[in-house]
């Protein structure tokens, strides 16, 4: 049996479902769409187990989203392999006459119904009486109250879900004045799917349809509600706090830096114990293995890969923490009101404050969380821009080629040159995201009429169960969805660095291995190692492009560095240190890699590779390029294809080489 | 006629019309009808959306080309009065 679960969005629809399923949930796609299909199985205590579909939250069967539209695809086809069998419709008891309008227009379709009353308690305090046994008796559907929050008159929910059978009472639409007969709410969808009636007569049909249901709601609600007098909103109080001309901004600014401060400080521990738990398995795994293609296909592509995904865990799982909380207390709809106007300019919208934010860690969730953003225009200048923000794998590069060349210097006594370059670099990120922004507002050509208009939920304290549930939700989609591609590329980037043309390898390993004999054995493996990079694919292709990044100021070596952190930026540090361990000869075991570094001489010129210019230009270059595989999988999945992820890739490396060469150009 | 962006903070008045089709198929279905009650709670800094109270019900936020859409009246509306 399918149960769908409707409503309208902040009703309390998803702690229910949460409640009802517990962790046997599972995210999957309605075909065709972009919209997430959240279901779950329910192991009955009244009868038989069934299945729940979590339909997106929406005000009524007249779409103006794509959540929105999924609904009514559901619910007005038979055919369709999500249409339930019976339907729960959550409403919001403090908002009951707005909540029953979705629950009217569903009533007419004649499927199984049950009615969930919940949120007495609100509406208790807001000195509002609902007489459950009444409404049903006035809807002619079963009505049970529940508390979704607390998980509240579940059993009885399932009990009603089991019996349920289609309404008693009148729900259809015989409108005299409605501009063709319309049989049934089903036919009318058809007919509009059809283009058989016009814009026009489909506005006048609606709001006529709308006014009629209203009155009939308001009919049969007559002594089912009791209003005391309406006592002191809480929400009035911390709106004028939150909202406040200075007061809502500063307020805004600390909690940003908490979460900031937090995700960094918090996250790196378990990241810490991921790399060094990742480290273990690859040595445990390759005394175990044998030398063989196959093993260090394994560890160094497979293994490694898999390092690459979840190490993102913990920064994901800490954001996402954060923003529920922010979600679930209602806080996160006051940040939107309050910034809306200052972003709007830039092609953004209020919503998109999130993900900026959540950027500098890493834009993965990121991207994830602009899904809130209702206009999709806004949304995909979001999603555009996000990777602009520094994100926290740009940091140990910037921080290497930094300690380079810039002096570790003090300005009027307290500002750091060093930490003032990265805060540019930051800055630099930022101010090009709101130019991209307003750039690609003028340039995409998407005519949606978006009304803003939206729901302030009241204040309440999270449920812990409800933040988790949001976690586990999205640390689950990072790991299948891009992680698939993340492993993908690895594999691939593993091929193209091991193998090489002919026995290349095989003989500049030969040429080059009388000048080391006297080393230690690891050294000698070390230098091995990059000689044999040096003449894979991967080094073939970085002499390959050396004339096309000449004029940013690198040679090859740059090259494949910047080749084998097109997966991973953080990848660059570490080809960086296997690469320029060639020329370093016996010195090389002691020095590190800035100073392998700086050591480094153009052979034509003498004058060392780390130059200013060059530094500056690589800085520069990180800043901008789209050097991340797992950004682009998330863009492709969350935008459903390849255009606006590729769009992206293009615009960020041609700002990339543009002003990387600008930079080089202007230092050098 | 005077529209949303006439009110006071904290006075209210009566839905009674919408210049604009999409925005009022939207807040209808919000149950902003006409001859419903709308507060006005609080503007935000730098012309950005209202906050309003609607049927003393549920708070709304409606930016302000959108607010100026919305006709009000002191009273309820005479033609809304007779219908119900």
């Amino acid at each position: 049996m399918k149960v769908a679960l409707v409503g309208n969005p902040n009703c309390g629809k998803s702690s229910l479902f949460n409640h009802l399923t517990g962790l046997r949930q599972k995210i999957g796609n309605f075909p065709g769409v972009t919209v997430d299909k959240k279901m779950g199985w329910v192991r009955s205590t009244e009868g038989a187990d069934f299945q729940v579909i979590d339909l997106p939250g929406t005000y009524s069967l007249y779409p103006s989203s794509l959540d929105e539209q999924v609904v009514t695809q559901v619910l007005t086809h038979t055919t369709n392999p999500d249409f339930p069998d019976v339907i729960v419709v959550v409403v919001d008891a403090s908002n009951l006459k707005r909540n029953l309008l979705l629950f009217d227009q569903i009533a007419t379709l004649q499927i199984p119904l049950v009615l969930a009353l919940n949120m007495l308690d609100t509406a208790k305090d807001k000195g509002v009486e609902v007489h459950a046994i009444q409404l049903g008796r006035q809807l002619g559907v079963p009505v049970v109250e529940i508390n979704a929050r607390e998980g509240v008159g579940l059993s009885s929910l399932q009990k009603a879900i089991h019996q349920a059978s289609s309404p008693s009472s009148d729900y259809s639409i015989n409108m005299s004045h409605a501009p063709v007969s319309v049989e049934s709410y089903r036919h009318w969808h058809h007919l509009v799917a059809q283009n058989e009636i016009s814009p026009q007569d489909l506005d006048d049909f609606q709001r006529q349809e709308t006014l009629f249901r209203f009155q009939r709601i308001e009919k049969r609600l007559q002594g089912v509600l009791q209003r005391a007098s309406t006592k002191a909103k809480t929400n009035q109080i911390w709106d004028k706090l939150a909202l406040h001309p200075i007061g809502g901004y500063v307020l805004f600014l600390v909690i940003l830096l908490l979460i900031f401060q937090s995700v960094f400080a918090l996250a790196s521990y378990p990241m810490d114990l991921i790399d060094a738990g990742m480290a273990w398995l690859t040595d445990t795994l390759r005394s175990w293995l044998p030398e063989a293609p196959w093993s260090s296909l394994l560890l160094d592509g497979l293994v490694a890969g898999i390092g690459g995904i979840v190490i993102f865990i913990p920064q994901i799982a800490l954001l996402f923490f954060f923003i529920s909380l922010l979600e679930e207390s209602g806080y996160m709809a006051r940040v939107v009101v309050l910034m809306d106007r200052l972003i709007r300019p830039f092609g953004l919208n209020g919503k998109s404050v999130i993900p900026l934010i959540s950027g500098f860690a890493c834009a993965v969730p990121a991207i994830m969380s602009a899904r809130t953003i209702g206009s999709w225009k806004d949304r995909l200048v979001t999603i555009m821009v996000t990777p602009l923000m520094s994100c926290s794998a740009r940091l140990p590069i910037f921080t290497i080629l930094i300690a380079l060349v810039v002096p570790d210097d003090t300005l009027l006594g307290f500002m750091n040159v060093q930490g003032l370059v990265l805060l540019g670099l930051y800055l630099l990120g930022l101010v090009s995201a709101l130019i991209v922004g307003w750039v690609l507002k003028k340039m995409i050509q998407i005519k949606e009429k978006k009304v803003f208009a939206m729901e302030l939920p009241a204040y309440q304290l999270p449920r812990w169960s409800q933040v988790f549930y949001t976690i586990l939700e999205k640390v689950k989609t990072f790991v299948v969805e891009a992680g698939q591609v993340i492993l993908t590329i690895s594999v691939i980037l593993w091929v193209l660095a091991t193998y090489g043309p002919g026995d290349q390898q095989d003989e500049a390993v030969e040429l080059q291995k009388q000048t080391w004999v006297n080393l230690p054995v690891e050294e000698q493996l070390a230098l091995e190692a990059s000689v044999r990079l040096e003449n894979s694919y991967a080094g073939k292709i970085g002499k390959f492009i050396e004339p096309a990044i000449r004029p940013l100021g690198y040679d090859w070596k740059i090259g494949i560095a910047l080749l084998t952190s097109f997966a991973a930026r953080e990848v660059f540090v570490g080809t960086m240190a296997t690469i320029y361990a060639i020329g370093g000869g016996a010195e090389a075991e002691t020095s590190t890699i800035k100073e392998r570094l700086l050591r480094e001489k153009n052979p034509i010129t003498g004058k060392p590779i780390f130059s200013i210019a060059t530094s500056f230009s690589l800085m520069i270059f990180y800043v901008y390029a789209m050097m991340c595989m797992s950004t682009i999988a998330v863009v492709y999945r969350e935008t459903k294809g390849w255009k606006w992820p590729l769009l992206q890739t293009g615009y960020m490396m041609v700002l990339a080489y543009g002003l990387a060469w600008l930079t080089y150009s202007i230092l050098a | 006629m005077s529209t949303l962006l006439d009110l006071s903070l904290g006075d209210s008045a009566y839905i009674e019309g919408f210049q604009d089709s999409v925005l009022e198929m939207r807040l209808l279905e919000l149950g902003c009808l006409p001859g419903t009650t709308i507060q006005l709670d609080r503007k935000t800094p730098w012309g950005g959306p209202l906050i309003l109270t609607v049927n003393q019900d549920y708070q709304l936020a409606l930016r302000i080309q959108e607010a100026k859409l919305v006709l009000i009246s002191p009273v309820l509306p005479h033609a809304i009065s007779e219908i119900s």
